[in-house]
């Protein structure tokens, strides 16, 4: 691999303003850790993965972070917010799992939207913007509460590996760069973009795994690390993404722009806070976004210098990027017959005039990227702070991983976020609380696993999709990818995770248990009462309208029939809001449902039917998922001579532990799986037989 | 391959058992009818050989007996003269055969092998084709049998090649269609079944999928996305709306195809009614004697029903005598539950039969008369000095013979009125209807196991709410697409499984989805 590798910052990023510096950041963060200490837990990196691995394991044992600048543990090093359709479910479920997301990114707000507002509550996706400033800041004082918690600022040049009694590999504990070797049961890795990083602007390639946002320094790669893992035998590959230029929000003719402003009503992540009935800190500094779009001078500018773009390692030189967050200029190459692109841009905090430009990642060299910006609606005169730029790294493929993200090849190895292969602050913060809580277990002794089931939450789900499939591009969550999609909703992430929590001993904080159980009462309660309110059909149709006679109210007959509150509720499009209206007109003491259960409430009742058929698919997926497949299964021809090459491959790559797991690798096909089935039957028939005949 | 003669134990066919008496009791081999492929369950497989006559029962102008197993090359050379050479795999060669033990000489006939793995099993094959008189066949499997082979159990040839991953599923499936079914249509069926049926499941399957990534790129990108196209969901689901509405009228048109594909391959029900007297045991003799090839009788799992297996024009049908209907003071609890499990046959019944005794023409029917009769016979005709139909019946009288070919004519075109046009012009004797129904083409039926009944069956009552939720828009495109996802599932359950790969994979080729 012969990359130019340049340590310091390339000349062209220089020649631009830097942007203000922000309010001294006071180090909330200290280095605690004395030397000859050793741990339950050694965290490395300090990212969203990290925060979370770092959060769970403190619950649990004594955890130490090693991160190369402890003022930039939970720094966005992207887009300046968290959340969305699907992203959101997984802050919700790390919320309920006492996790530092959900927490900070409501002290972070400063903008906060209900995706898909206005569809069914399964599909509703919260998302706060983030001022990065006060994100960060939350962060940090979340985990400098932490007992059981040290830090030190500095990188890990290799691992601790050696033998257990069975010969199988495990981790004891990781070297730094200053040569101490400190010592722990377990190590979670969670470098994120830093891992063999390059850095790219332009044909410009320089060593890094992270641009600093406020100096033109660069934070440097974790290359050592990097080679310890390819030592170790790793599925290593790389993978790339990008962010976009920021700009100066003062030369922004916001005048020419539709504005996109806030939630009325933002509701924010933390079950704990919306309990006490407290509204979002920042509510009243709340900031507005604006739209503008690319054009056709936008698009043709793109393809003339699309020859200056980088020359990637994967993909034969087009790198492998998220499909779901195309640069601009894959989105031009690849619709050519659009005339236009939206952008929304996005304000980087309450004090700031740094402005994201959300969508126009593209990494052109530095006045490439002005030309393009300037062409579009609004941005004509606008400057840009500082220049987007890719980054290629290295990920390890999940499929070596168990559900528990411990690799399988050495005891006591923990892997979370962008190193598995995912994209987005989310996906690996929800790997961070899956690994620390494991990482945690393991080092105090506890047995058990911590594993969130596909039926359980959206965690469950991209933690299996990622060890049982594998990865071939930047994983990014659906809400399209669970198939119980009804029952893991936003709004009922505590009910589904909490319980779970404490159980594994991750939450413990007697607050959000209460907030649980009165919550489980008053969801209890709230459908009782639509349950037991009845009126006659004809009556719902006079206070509410048509489409609360449904069908009943063509017919007479019907009319004089009782319906109840939680009959008409199921009914599309009315809803619970309508219906408690008409349930105070009825009866002055009527207490509609709190905000806070209102959700919750509201998709019980209307999605009753369909719960009940998804509870029995979930038991047969349960089911499914006993099935086991002996480990040491060779597929190869001898064994398998009429599978497909390509399913031989997949066995041999995914080496599914469970015929469930076989199933859910893409490319296994039916007759695959009974070929697979009927061997492992035979196999055990011909065991039981040679041993019958040893007896 | 799947022409190949069937392994031992399928082919079972009576012959001339029947005579006279109780019917049902006669068959020793008894042909059953399985709805899962043949030995997938099966625990009998093993390094030891097997052998069977693959062809149908003597005689016959030729006869094939087939050996699967390690074994099988030695037994032919024990079975033939020291100077006889083993030919090469897949090459004919004439061959002496004799006795191991006596060498007494046995036939002339011809012997191929198969090595394994290339063979139908996997394993080493041996096929003699030898004369097909009984003696020949009964002194060569004597002589196999002596050498220490064992016969075959039922579809353990199937079971053997698909243990050796000779057979994919759908091919076991097919050849298992193939293996059991005893008439003409049942075979068209099964050789045209699997291909064109998964081509047609896999086109039911595209079309959800690509509705499936319509609605989820609603849900998961219309927010953050700068498609346009998707901020107009209403605009997206009228597309939707129309391919799945066409498929759900595709369904409902295979599901309201009478069942034939069902009635094929399990077989048309035929229920003899009447009070008692009658005449029905005697009609359902004189069935099985008469112009009809019998396949095999059965005798219910009820003393008083009774079921012979027709083949009538080339559909297989299950025809069973039940208790005369009646009731009274002097009927006792076992008539009684006979009656019962009488009503129970007729109500299942594809096709009813009613009997009445000319000789009791004044009590009329059995009281029962109502729509479900298809058929009704006035017997004994001789009793009576009457002439003709009898308000639209058939009278017949089985001691005379008399109109015994009208019944089983009419009955005939009454069976395959039933399956409608399924493999017109394959069987014998398809006189009628032949060319009422030949735009449809024998590919109408593709439903031909309740399994899939069920599936498709669901999968149309979640495209039927579909319907009437993306009529709501936006605020009901979660359940709606919840009902495609239902309906993908069971469908993907008959051929293969769908993945969200799939639909992601179908919803990047068509929108452009930004962060």
């Amino acid at each position: 691999m012969s990359i130019l590798l340049r340590s310091i910052p390339i000349r062209s990023l220089s020649t631009f303003p830097l942007p203000p510096k922000p309010p001294s950041n006071p180090n909330i963060l200290k280095q605690t850790h004395e030397q000859g200490t050793s741990y339950g837990t050694i965290v490395i990196g300090g990212g969203h993965a990290g925060c979370e691995a770092l959060s769970s394991s403190s619950t649990l044992t004594s955890t130490l972070c090693i991160t190369q600048k402890l003022s930039q543990v939970g720094e966005l090093s992207c887009n300046p917010s968290i959340g969305g359709i699907g992203k959101g479910h997984l802050v919700r479920e790390i919320d309920a799992l006492d996790g530092v997301m959900g927490k900070a990114a409501d002290l972070g707000c400063c903008h906060f939207r209900m995706l898909n507002e206005r569809k069914g509550t399964a599909v509703r996706g919260p998302r706060g913007q983030m001022d990065r400033d006060l994100y960060k800041s939350a962060v940090q004082s979340i985990l400098s509460e932490k007992c059981n918690l040290d830090f030190l600022e500095g990188a890990v040049e290799d691992l601790i590996i050696d033998f257990d009694v069975n010969g199988e590999k495990v981790v004891k504990g990781v070297v730094t760069n200053t040569g101490e070797q400190i010592l722990a049961d377990a190590v979670v890795v969670t470098t994120g973009t830093f891992l063999g990083g390059t850095l790219m602007c332009g044909l410009e390639r320089y060593s890094g795994g992270r641009h600093l946002r406020d100096s033109e320094a660069v934070e440097p790669p974790s290359n050592a690390l990097s080679k310890t893992f390819r030592g170790l035998n790793f599925d290593v590959g790389r993978l790339k993404t990008g962010t976009p230029p920021r700009l100066n929000g003062d030369t922004i003719d916001y005048d020419l722009l539709e504005k996109q402003g806030s939630d009325s009503e933002p509701i924010g992540f933390d079950h704990v806070r919306q309990f006490n009935g407290l509204r979002l800190p920042n509510e009243k500094d709340f900031i507005t976004c604006y739209k503008t779009a690319t054009n056709e001078e936008t698009h043709r500018l793109c393809l003339e210098y699309e020859h200056l773009l980088p020359r990637y390692d994967g993909a034969e030189g087009d790198g492998m990027g998220p499909r779901y967050c195309p640069s601009i200029y894959k989105k031009v190459q690849r619709f050519p017959e659009r005339t236009g692109h939206n952008c929304f841009l996005e304000p980087e905090g309450i004090n700031t005039n740094i402005v994201y430009p959300n969508g126009m990642s593209g990494p052109y060299p530095p006045e490439i990227q002005q030309k393009i910006i300037n062409s579009m609606y609004g941005l004509s005169e606008t400057e840009i702070i500082v220049p987007g730029y890719d980054v290629e790294y290295d990920f390890i493929n999940p499929i070596g991983l168990k559900h528990t993200l411990e690799t399988k090849d050495v005891g006591g190895l923990y892997l979370a976020g962008q190193i598995c292969g995912t994209t987005g602050y989310e996906e690996a913060a929800a790997q961070g609380v899956v690994a620390g809580a494991n990482a945690g277990l393991k080092s105090k002794g506890d047995e058990r696993e911590f594993i969130v089931g596909r039926d359980e939450g959206y965690i469950g789900v991209l933690v299996d999709d990622l060890v049982t499939k594998g990865v071939t591009e930047p994983y990014r969550m659906f809400t399209s990818r669970s198939e119980y999609r009804l029952s893991l909703r936003a709004d009922n992430a505590d009910l589904r995770l909490t319980r779970k929590g404490v159980e594994y001993g991750i939450v413990t904080d007697d607050e959000r248990v209460e907030a649980l159980e009165e919550r489980k009462r008053e969801v209890e309660r709230g459908v009782e009462a639509l349950e037991k309110f009845r009126l006659f059909v004809s009556e719902w149709s006079e206070k509410g309208g048509d489409k609360m006679g449904g069908t009943f109210s063509s017919s007479k007959k019907k009319s004089s029939v009782k319906k109840s509150a939680h009959e008409v509720l199921r009914m599309p499009h009315v809803t619970l809001g309508d219906i408690e209206n008409i349930m105070k007109s009825e009866d002055d003491k009527f207490q509609s449902v709190s905000l806070n259960s209102h959700d919750t409430v509201e998709a019980t009742v209307k999605y009753s039917a369909y719960l009940h058929r998804q509870e029995k698919d979930m038991d047969s997926w349960r089911k499914a998922q006993g099935l086991l497949i002996p480990p040491d299964i060779v597929y190869d021809r001898t064994n398998f001579p009429t599978l497909k090459e390509e399913e031989l491959q997949l066995l041999k790559k995914f080496r599914p532990g469970t015929l469930g797991d076989a199933n859910s690798i893409q490319g296994i096909t039916p007759q695959g799986l009974v070929y697979l089935q009927q061997f492992v039957r035979k196999r055990g028939r011909k065991r039981d037989r040679n041993r019958a005949s040893q007896i | 391959m799947l022409l190949c003669a069937a392994p031992a134990g399928c082919y079972s066919v009576v012959g001339r058992g029947l005579q006279s008496g109780r019917m049902g009791l006669v068959g020793s081999r008894l042909l059953r009818l399985y709805s899962s492929p043949p030995g997938l369950d099966d625990d009998t497989f093993g390094e030891d050989t097997i052998y069977a006559l693959s062809t149908s029962s003597p005689p016959s102008a030729l006869a094939i007996v087939r050996l699967s197993g390690p074994d099988s090359i030695p037994t032919l050379q024990k079975l033939t003269s020291p100077s006889f050479k083993v030919p090469p795999p897949r090459k004919m060669s004439l061959a002496k055969l004799f006795h191991p033990k006596s060498k007494v000489p046995l036939d002339e006939g011809m012997a191929v092998i198969f090595k394994g793995p290339k063979s139908f099993t996997g394993e080493d094959v041996v096929e003699l084709h030898i004369h097909g008189s009984r003696g020949v066949v009964d002194g060569v499997i004597e002589a196999v049998s002596d050498s220490g082979l064992r016969a075959a159990e039922r579809g353990e040839f199937t079971s053997r090649a698909f243990q050796n991953d000779k057979l994919s599923l759908l091919e076991v499936e097919s050849l298992h269609s193939l293996l059991t079914s005893q008439t003409s249509t049942q075979r068209v069926l099964a050789l045209s079944t699997s291909s064109k049926v998964v081509a047609i499941y896999d086109s039911w399957r595209d079309v959800l999928i690509k509705a499936m990534s319509h609605t989820e790129a609603i849900i998961d990108f219309s927010s953050d996305s700068d498609n346009t196209d998707l901020q107009e969901p209403e605009l997206i689901y009228g597309g939707v709306l129309d391919s799945v509405k066409n498929l759900r009228k595709t369904m409902e048109r295979h599901l309201e195809d009478g069942y034939k594909g069902e009635l094929i391959t399990n077989g048309v029900k035929v229920c003899l009614t009447g009070l008692p007297n009658a005449g029905k045991s005697s009609i359902i003799n004189i069935l099985a004697e008469r112009d009809v090839s019998i396949v095999s009788s059965t005798p219910g799992t009820t003393r008083d029903v009774v079921t012979v297996q027709l083949d009538l024009g080339g559909v297989l049908c299950l025809v069973s005598d039940t208790a005369g209907l009646r009731e009274g003071d002097d009927v006792d609890e076992v008539e009684t539950e006979g009656v019962k499990r009488a009503l129970r046959v007729r109500e299942e019944a594809d096709v009813v039969v009613e009997v009445v005794g000319l000789d009791r023409i004044e009590e009329g029917g059995d009281g029962k008369e109502g729509d479900d009769v298809d058929l009704k016979v006035f017997n004994k005709a001789d009793l009576r000095d009457t002439e003709g139909n009898f308000d639209g019946g058939i009278s017949i009288s089985c001691v005379s013979g008399e109109g015994v070919d009208e019944l089983i004519s009419k009955l005939t075109k009454v069976v395959k009125d039933r399956v409608g046009n399924v493999g017109a012009g394959a069987g014998a004797g398809t006189e009628a209807r032949a060319g009422e129904n030949a735009s449809e083409g024998s590919d109408d039926v593709i439903i031909t196991k309740r399994r899939h009944r069920e599936h498709v069956e669901t999968a149309w009552e979640a495209l039927c709410r579909f319907e009437v939720l993306a009529l709501e828009g936006e605020a009901a495109v979660d359940l709606a697409s919840e009902e495609l996802r239902v309906a993908s599932v069971e469908i993907g359950r008959i051929v293969g499984r769908v993945d969200v790969e799939d639909v992601l994979d179908s919803l990047f080729n068509d929108f452009c989805v930004g962060k």
